[in-house]
């Protein structure tokens, strides 16, 4: 079975937040998946590209982080997919063993990356519009909803229809919600079909569905959110794209966990959205931040915050010439592999010379950071000091993160959307000293 | 006029056994940061770092011995940094051996920007384009800042192939020479070794003048250089197996940018004892696997739906299968990944690597044994399927001068 028990909600003297239905004060919980994975919420998972969380081996990621649950998209997978069957589906284990993911890390598995890039073609009844190293392409629902049987994810996403423009109009707002119903109930049949169908009594495992709010106002949402009610059992949790419209979720499904799967802002924004009730973030900024070759060190404490302090930084700027000499660690205390092993200099050495070996680096340690940190959260909650914390650390931290003046790893073509005339976004590699430039020097 | 030798050395080389039938030979070696087994790879961390890989995943491969590239160091991060930051070792937190070539390879691979006279080499750097020089004596100065366990002379390398034989004497000439400035200026001799390199582009005469000069040097160890360069394998051999014959055997010998398993297992029975090369590192990053069964190009379309492991034969920690607390990777996933995301690279750069480096273990194993010819046959007919024809005429060849017939059954 698949459980989330609310263990404790904070205890806020911000009587404004308690007055709306659904919207609730920071809590802690517990969510039980049926494959034996438990997790204390509130927590992260770690996005991943192509199946791996960007920059680290499995080996690595097991070894050198605490990551819990990875955020895995079957778009990353399907490539040329219907003209060519992907080799996905004709592998005879699961998803976790494809992507050989750590014995005790859990997938959550979602059509899309986040945050996935628009695609030009909007989706229709029975299509997913998708983007695939291969160029844009669509995802069936039939397809999703069967593949879930054979990969075996712990946590699966509804799929949202969501529209590809700005403001929907009021027709393919009510497309939206009606699509995205008839999707969840393909997926949940799917699901619980596969339970009951299986023989010797005992009942299957099946994967936590979690259903997917639409970003609409509640008004324009309604019968699809009465319908969740209404399947309120068979739901595991809720996915949110974007974190303004936690409110809308309506008392009966207070109970299910809440994921938020693109926290692209930092940590001020997951501390915004603990605070109005998220239990689960897909933290897409700490692999951004990795790129940027941006060191995090933030830490959430029941330390006492003068008003008057200068602000510190959330993050540090490894390319900065200051430290080519620098042999201290990354952050002072840091019981993560980077930290106990390397120094400042060596990380800002590999990134100037443009080797691999920064971004691993740089990913173990910032992910490290932000384990700590939602440690840090849940023992706030637990304690009772987590107005406190969150109070101070918006006194302590500056609200943004540090610009990167250096260049990331080469972007690739699925990561981003081009528009035209953009310049290219990877420098060349190499070029000819003896050509024309050779005047110059 | 000729300086008679080094005196010191750091390091102490122990024959462990011989082949009663070719020229292999198994030996041990202490260096300032720990004992190294002989035949063996030394995969090549160019920059400090090996393409992507932490020093713990190296050090958990079995690998005690890696390259830097003093050329590379010397400019990223400079001098200066490395003295500031206590040397390479110190920098990328590696506890093992670190080998630095002198930057003379760079002479053949920048040859149309470098200047070479006897003073030095004049060239262009890549970086910046500013006009650097490059002598014995800041060679043998940055090895010093770099503090690798093994350094070496700077060299005039050109490329074998070059049919100036006039250049290819002076070359060879002056090599001699740049080896008793970098002996002069060499600062720390107790700790730190430095290898002479034997030049003489693939004429044999001038290979043995040579060798009978270097080895008057009595430097603690012997390269075999400027090969690796494009030259027929049958030439290659002919000079490794020409400097060998004539080498002292308590010394090891270390033939340079040789990384093929094929050229490996052949160069060992022709008496060379250590190899590096860049090419298993690199070739990783392209999607290709070395393994016992030859090398595979995994971005073909033929592996995407292929659940294998990489190499069924192999214990690395990406082939092994999770039950034997492996990463049971398979070749669809390196498929899958390979120029996408930089982690597939990582993965079959530990599974190249890890291939080189217990392939020569497994060499070594049967030097001890007394079973090294059996095991030159068995590796040939493993990646040839036993299809003898399919053999390479180089390395029947040159084996056979060594008395191991391929052919025979």
């Amino acid at each position: 079975m698949n459980t989330f028990r609310v263990l404790k909600t904070a205890v806020t003297d911000v009587a404004a937040t308690t007055t709306q239905p659904g919207a609730t004060a920071a809590r802690t919980g517990v969510l039980n998946l049926s494959k034996g994975f438990t997790l204390q919420t509130p927590n992260f998972l770690a996005p991943t590209s192509r199946g791996v969380v960007p920059h680290l081996s499995p080996d690595n990621l097991e070894k050198n982080t605490g990551v819990e649950g990875v955020y895995v998209a079957l778009e990353d997978f399907i490539e040329k997919a219907p003209q060519r069957v992907p080799p996905l589906y004709t592998y005879p284990s699961t998803l976790r063993s494809f992507i050989s993911l750590p014995k005790s890390t859990f997938l959550v598995l979602s059509p899309r990356r986040s945050p996935a890039i628009t695609c030009p073609k909007a989706n229709s009844d029975a299509n997913l519009s998708i983007l695939t190293s291969v160029g844009f392409r669509d995802l069936p629902i039939k397809d999703y909803v069967s593949a879930i049987v054979r990969l075996e994810p712990d946590i699966v996403l509804g799929i949202a229809d969501i529209a590809n423009t700005v403001s929907p109009g009021k027709n393919r707002v009510q497309k939206m919600a009606m699509r995205t119903e008839k999707w969840l109930d393909e997926l949940l049949g799917r699901v619980y079909e596969c339970e009951d169908g299986s023989k010797d009594g005992e009942k299957k495992t099946v994967p936590a569905v979690f259903a997917p709010i639409l970003p609409l106002e509640k008004e324009r949402q309604r019968f699809y959110l009465s319908h969740l009610v209404e399947n309120v059992e068979k739901l595991s949790g809720l996915v949110f794209t974007s974190a303004d419209f936690v409110d809308v979720v309506p008392e009966e499904l207070g109970g299910l966990p809440k994921l938020q799967s693109d926290v692209m802002g930092g940590p001020h924004q997951v501390l915004e959205m603990v605070g109005r009730g998220s239990d689960l973030f897909n933290v897409g900024f700490v692999g951004a931040t990795t790129d940027a070759g941006i060191a995090l060190h933030f830490t959430f404490s029941a330390d006492e915050v003068g008003d008057g302090e200068e602000k510190l930084e959330l993050a540090t700027d490894m390319w900065d010439a200051k430290f080519a000499t620098d042999l201290s660690p990354l952050d002072e205390g840091c019981e993560c592999y980077t930290c106990k092993v390397h120094h400042k200099a060596y990380i800002r050495h590999c990134l100037e010379a443009k080797e691999m070996t920064a971004w691993v680096l740089l990913q173990i340690h910032n992910l490290k950071v932000v384990e700590r940190f939602f440690g840090g959260i849940r023992k706030s909650i637990e304690e009772g000091w987590w107005e406190k914390g969150r109070s101070g650390f918006e006194k302590k931290y500056k609200s943004e993160m540090p610009v990167g003046t250096g260049l990331g790893p080469r972007l690739r073509g699925y990561q981003y959307k081009s528009v035209g005339g953009d310049k290219k976004l990877n420098e060349p590699a190499y070029r000819s000293l003896d050509s024309g430039d050779e005047d110059e020097l | 006029m000729l300086k008679m030798a080094q005196q010191k050395a750091a390091l102490s080389f122990e024959l462990v056994a011989k082949c009663s039938v070719t020229r292999a030979r198994a030996s041990t070696m202490i260096l300032p940061h720990g004992p190294v087994e002989l035949p063996m790879f030394m995969p090549v961390a160019t920059q400090a770092s090996l393409k992507g890989l932490t020093p713990e995943q190296l050090e958990s491969l079995g690998c005690r011995l890696c390259l830097n590239n003093t050329y590379h160091l010397g400019l990223k991060p400079g001098q200066a940094t490395l003295d500031a930051v206590g040397g390479a070792h110190r920098l990328q937190s590696w506890n093992h051996n670190i080998l630095t070539d002198s930057g003379g390879f760079q002479m053949v691979s920048l040859l149309k920007l470098a200047k070479i006279t006897e003073e030095g080499v004049r060239f262009l750097s890549p970086h910046d384009g500013s006009p650097m020089l490059l002598t014995p004596e800041h060679s043998m100065s940055l090895q010093n800042s770099i503090g690798s366990d093994i350094m070496m002379q700077l060299d005039d390398v050109i490329a074998t192939t070059s049919p100036d034989k006039d250049r290819m004497v002076e070359a060879m000439h002056r090599s001699v020479r740049w080896l008793d400035r970098c002996i002069e200026a060499h600062k720390y001799p107790e700790k730190q070794n430095l290898f002479c390199i034997i030049q003489g582009g693939l004429d044999l005469d001038l290979r043995r003048e040579c060798v009978k000069e270097m080895v008057k040097r009595d430097t603690p160890g012997i390269a075999i250089g400027g090969l690796s360069g494009g030259e027929e394998k049958a030439k290659y051999c002919a000079v490794v197996r020409t400097c060998t014959e004539m080498l002292p055997d308590m010394k090891p010998r270390y033939v340079m940018g040789v990384g093929y398993p094929e050229d490996l297992v052949v160069s060992v029975a022709l008496g060379a004892d250590m190899f590096d090369c860049v090419w298993p590192t690199r070739t990783a990053r392209f999607g290709n696997a070395v393994t016992s069964k030859g090398t595979l190009n995994l971005r073909h379309a033929s592996y995407a739906a292929d659940f294998t492991p990489v190499d069924e034969d192999c214990g690395c920690p990406c082939c092994r299968p999770e039950e034997a607390g492996g990463l049971g990777i398979t070749k669809a996933y390196i498929h899958h990944l390979t120029g996408k995301e930089t982690a597939g690279a990582h993965v079959l750069t530990m599974h190249n690597v890890y291939y080189l480096l217990d392939l020569m273990r497994k060499a070594r194993m049967a030097i001890i044994a007394g079973t090294y010819p059996d095991f030159v046959k068995e590796f040939f007919g493993k990646i040839y399927s036993y299809d003898k024809a399919e053999y390479p005429v180089w390395a029947v060849d040159a084996l056979k001068t060594v008395g191991v017939d391929l052919t025979e059954t």
